[in-house]
């Protein structure tokens, strides 16, 4: 198998992992009320460490795990995730993109940007919009810190996978070694 | 240089632009197929939690074993005196409908399922069931549990069905203060932090009241041939005149134990015609 679609298909792995696993905690939150959503852990890996084309397939099939499951349009999630994946993609060669630290901030930021994204597209179209807006909040802070805490695992179980399925990433030349 | 640092997006817009010419059918597949891929993690993971109930139910001592069947026992029996009225009512009411030549009430089917999985965002509320086509569960039949309505079937899928909750933004039905015969209007979708979902109500008669002190009670009206009459939904517990001034609108507070519930009713309609209008 080609080395891309070898971390095409890990990277896939992990992130229905992930989305199995927020699926039983929010089950488990359900009766307080908040929900956990981690999307830019699915993508901050791939778009800092992998080759565009197999970072960008990686992130629009985590996004269309998600869509599955949810009742919006298929590939909404898909679209959204893709283009946090490329500004990700973009900026990094600004970062010491190796850094288990940066692929949970950019994560961290990530998040930050989709809740806001989506409060500004569909927050209007609730019924109580106030009730929604203080509901998004306590989902981003708690969200946030699931991320912040889940992280390090996150990226430690795709690296780890990639490399025992013979597809890890070369190394980035660095201008912050 | 600048293509290489827009060369993402460009190579994103062409993707997107693919997907939208995709034909629908396409879509549809591959969304099922997603879907069917990830059910078996959900349903595995959901009896998991039942063998862990079941181990921890092993760690009870005998006396509360007994005690717990000597509950069950006053409880069949005063199950089998209802069974016994309810059979009397039924015979009744089918010759008052035959007597006035009424149409009759729907019939249903209950069919029993555990909850898999709970997803209650502030977008949507639903839960996914483990029982779908294999166990002739229908699109639109309402869900039920010992509190009264959970919600309807809106997805069935091969061994699995999504059910959508009152709390949730996109349901709406026609619901009756407890006592009162004239339908108002539900919509579900006011879901804060901590505290259990609600509902608001529009088209409320003027002449009816409630306040957090003394709460109505809302129930399902019957009306739309969905949801059967007299199920309860939640309890109103703010009325406020609307902006025309021609009828109020108002909050009810939806029952606390829809966030844990664990095991709800499908009542599949026995009419082999029957459609939910979407």
């Amino acid at each position: 198998m080609p080395h891309a679609w070898k971390q095409l298909l890990v990277l896939t792995l992990c992130a229905a992992v992930l989305v199995a696993l927020l699926g039983q905690g929010n089950h488990a939150l359900a009766p307080l009320g908040l929900t956990l959503t981690m999307p830019g852990l699915l993508i901050s890996y791939a778009a800092l460490r992998l080759p565009l084309g197999t970072g960008l397939a990686a992130a629009l099939l985590a996004g269309l795990l998600i869509d599955s499951q949810t009742p919006v349009e298929f590939g909404r999630h898909a679209a959204i995730l893709g283009l946090a994946f490329c500004l990700v993609h973009r900026v990094r060669g600004r970062l010491p993109r190796e850094e288990t630290v940066v692929a949970v901030v950019a994560a961290l930021f990530v998040n930050l940007g989709i809740f806001v994204l989506l409060a500004f597209l569909d927050l209007g179209g609730l019924p109580d919009p106030a009730a929604g807006a203080l509901r998004l909040l306590a989902d981003l802070l708690v969200s946030q810190l699931a991320t912040a805490l889940v992280g390090p695992w996150f990226v430690a179980l795709q690296r780890h996978s990639l490399q025992l399925a013979g597809a890890a990433p070369q190394h980035a030349t660095s201008r912050f070694a | 240089m600048r293509f290489a640092q827009a060369r993402p997006f460009v190579t994103l817009g062409v993707v997107l632009l693919a997907w939208a010419l995709l034909p629908t059918v396409f879509k549809r597949f591959a969304r099922l197929s997603f879907y069917e891929l990830q059910a078996p993690v959900e349903v595995a993971a959901s009896y998991v939690r039942d063998l862990q109930d079941y181990w921890s139910q092993r760690t009870r001592s005998k006396t509360e074993l007994i005690e717990a069947s000597r509950e069950l026992a006053r409880l069949n029996a005063s199950y089998e005196l209802r069974l016994g009225e309810d059979a009397r009512l039924r015979a009744e009411i089918t010759r008052l409908e035959a007597l006035l030549r009424l149409p009759s009430y729907g019939e249903y089917r209950a069919e029993p399922a555990r909850v898999t999985r709970r997803d209650f965002t502030v977008w949507w509320q639903r839960m996914v069931i483990r029982k779908g086509e294999n166990h002739g569960i229908k699109i639109g039949s309402p869900v039920i549990y010992t509190g009264g309505l959970v919600g309807r079937v809106v997805e069935v899928h091969s061994t699995t069905s999504v059910v959508e909750l009152l709390g949730s933004p996109g349901l709406r039905l026609a619901a009756v203060f407890e006592g009162d015969d004239r339908p108002v209007s539900f919509q579900g979708g006011a879901n804060p932090p901590l505290r259990p979902a609600e509902g608001l109500l529009e088209f409320v008669p003027l002449d009816l009241f409630a306040t957090p002190s003394a709460p109505r009670r809302l129930v399902t009206s019957g009306l739309g041939g969905v949801y059967p009459p007299g199920l309860y939904i939640g309890e109103v517990w703010q009325l406020e005149p609307s902006t025309d001034g021609l009828f109020k609108t108002g909050r009810a507070r939806l029952d606390p134990r829809l966030g844990r519930i664990t095991e709800v009713t499908v009542l599949v309609p026995l009419d082999p015609h029957f459609k939910v209008a979407p």
